[in-house]
């Protein structure tokens, strides 16, 4: 299953099958969790860029929800505070192995676009070769990912994966909006450069300054 | 980073999150520019949600946090160390003083939730055991294994030292902790898998004799529990040796500290302590003469084999020990005794080849000083 960035969730909703798990209702709580599940693993899938890590981290952040159920004060929407807890599950497991995710990829100098320079391969089997280009594309997307600070990447992470906005982030990271802002910006260049020309960052490829001067409506 | 954030992609990614003024917006709109990046950064932003999420991977977890809201519900979650430990804020991100009022609440819910209307879980039954307690057995397992070997090791020494009574060169009285150490080796510990003998509790020290009864083997199952009643002890103890069943058995535990040479030196020349008598002397030395030892040497370092080993009255020498990591230093046939000196484990040597007491460093087995013996 592949989770879209569709919001998925209704806060009211949510508010109310966490009064159900409160008051003991076990079956609230499993709907609470099924719910937040898999946007949980996927924030803790691209912070700690692994799969069992990410399984890790995300099972651990089911746990400490449910522990840390009645202290949710509403003051801020459950998945805020859930994806705060998913965050902090990840970044725990990513120290906890002591290791950046996917290394040994090589640098990000492998990402600087030559890739298209390359030859075209042939496939015997057309379709293995999607599958290979697809493997591929999510293989530069984990290192591009991985190399990218802790600080950039979580809050894209957030933005993009958890589809918090700026202000839910500053909330969840303990940063201004404003750094919310340009950190999120900082990262996805960053990514864009790593990735290649398919995001507007290829090798050299920089904005023209003709067109920073933006024109005003 | 110290690149310098280019203000067309800083627009770009603010307008694609919908977090641009209404000018920016129309900014974006005007530039083609900034329109295709804002474009490019939404394919960036598809792909990195793009995530295959495992089912099984769900299921599991979902059923790990119900498996402890059931143990809350039913007041028996006590795991709650893994909450104070892994939703502390991650300190790269955080702005000092900016931690939001309800993430320190969670950082607080250490306490078990009090339950509130207990129901009946109406799933099905799991068994589920959160990531720390997973890891934790792991490290239980190795640790398991280890006290196995041990508990093999030792007892296959004991059974050598019976077969080879007659040879007493090398069945110098040990002091009471090792005496407990052939205790904890007997097979009716390792029958039932308590491998490891429970913590000094407050068991008189009279108890070095069971050495030799452990030598003979077959204890009956319930004679570490009766043992440990005549010895004192409460009735506890099995309880007890299962809390430290999964860790390491530690031949200090218990053992005498010492700040001062003189005061290892008057440790050593007390009658009765276990270097007190040169060691071809003291060969085939009864269990009346090691429980003395044991009385007048550390009061509570049997304690904890009182759980776990039985308490006789038989008589014969007490058993080699094995050479495991703690009787590599001393020579073979010297008398030695582990003590804790200044902080560190060590053993206190007799060495009569030299005619100096030594006391030596566990770990290195280096010699941290000696003095002579009378």
């Amino acid at each position: 299953m592949t989770v879209s960035t569709a919001s998925g969730s209704s806060g009211s909703d949510d508010v109310a099958l966490v009064e159900a798990a409160r008051r003991g209702d076990r079956s609230s709580l499993d709907q609470l969790l099924r719910r937040h599940y898999d946007r949980v693993y996927s924030v803790c899938r691209r912070v700690t860029g692994h799969d069992s890590d990410a399984a890790d981290a995300a099972q651990e952040a089911m746990i400490l929800i449910v522990r840390g159920l009645d202290k949710f004060d509403g003051r801020s929407s459950f998945a805020t505070w859930v994806y705060r807890i998913a965050t902090n599950a990840s970044l725990d497991e990513l120290r906890r192995k002591r290791r950046r995710p996917l290394v040994g990829l090589g640098s990000s100098s492998h990402f600087d676009g030559d890739a298209d320079n390359d030859p075209p391969s042939e496939h015997a089997d057309p379709d293995s070769g999607a599958r290979i280009d697809a493997i591929g594309d999510r293989m530069l997307l984990d290192h591009a990912l991985a190399a990218l600070p802790e600080d950039f990447r979580v809050p894209v992470v957030l933005r993009d994966v958890g589809c918090l906005d700026y202000t839910e982030i500053a909330e969840v990271i303990g940063i201004p909006v404003g750094t919310v802002k340009s950190r999120i910006a900082r990262g996805r260049s960053q990514l864009a450069t790593a990735l290649g020309p398919k995001y507007g960052h290829g090798a050299g490829n920089q904005t023209p300054p003709s067109e920073r001067q933006t024109e005003t409506p | 980073m110290t690149d310098d954030l280019d203000p067309i992609r800083l627009l770009a990614s603010a307008a694609l999150d919908n977090e641009a003024t209404a000018d920016e917006r129309a900014q974006v709109a005007a530039s083609e520019a900034l329109t295709a990046q804002m474009e490019a950064y939404a394919g960036l932003r598809d792909e990195i949600a793009g995530v295959d999420v495992p089912a099984s991977a769900r299921e599991s977890a979902i059923a790990a946090a119900l498996g402890v809201f059931d143990a809350i519900q039913a007041g028996t979650d006590v795991a709650t160390d893994v909450m104070a430990t892994d939703v502390s804020v991650s300190p790269a991100l955080v702005a000092p003083g900016l931690a939001p009022p309800e993430f320190a609440a969670a950082t607080l819910a250490t306490a078990p939730v009090p339950p509130t209307a207990p129901t009946a879980p109406t799933g099905p039954s799991t068994n589920v055991v959160s990531l720390h307690a997973r890891r934790q057995r792991q490290y239980r397992w190795v640790g398991g294994i280890a006290a196995a070997a041990v508990v093999a090791v030792v007892g296959m020494a004991v059974i050598n030292g019976s077969r080879s009574s007659d040879d007493k060169s090398s069945s110098a009285p040990r002091t009471e902790s090792f005496n407990s150490t052939a205790k904890a080796s007997g097979e009716a510990e390792a029958s039932d898998q308590a491998t490891e003998p429970a913590p000094a509790a407050a068991a008189p020290a009279d108890s070095d004799s069971a050495a030799d009864g452990a030598t003979g083997g077959q204890v009956p199952p319930t004679t570490a529990a009766a043992a440990a009643t005549t010895a004192g002890a409460t009735e506890t103890t099995e309880a007890a040796a299962e809390e430290t069943a999964s860790d390491a058995y530690d031949p200090w535990l218990g053992v005498q500290e010492f700040n001062t040479v003189d005061e290892v030196v008057a440790y050593a020349l007390a009658p009765g302590s276990p270097v007190a008598a040169p060691s071809l002397a003291s060969t085939g030395t009864s269990a009346e003469t090691t429980a003395a030892t044991t009385q007048e040497g550390t009061d509570t370092t049997d304690a904890a084999d009182d759980t776990s080993a039985p308490v006789t009255t038989t008589t014969s020498p007490v058993p080699p020990l094995p050479e495991s990591s703690y009787t590599v230093c001393p020579a073979s046939g010297m008398q030695f005794a582990p003590i804790v000196f200044v902080g560190q484990r060590a053993l206190l040597v007799r060495n009569d080849v030299i005619r100096q007491f030594e006391i030596i460093a566990a770990d290195t087995c280096n010699v941290l000083t000696q003095f002579p013996i009378p």
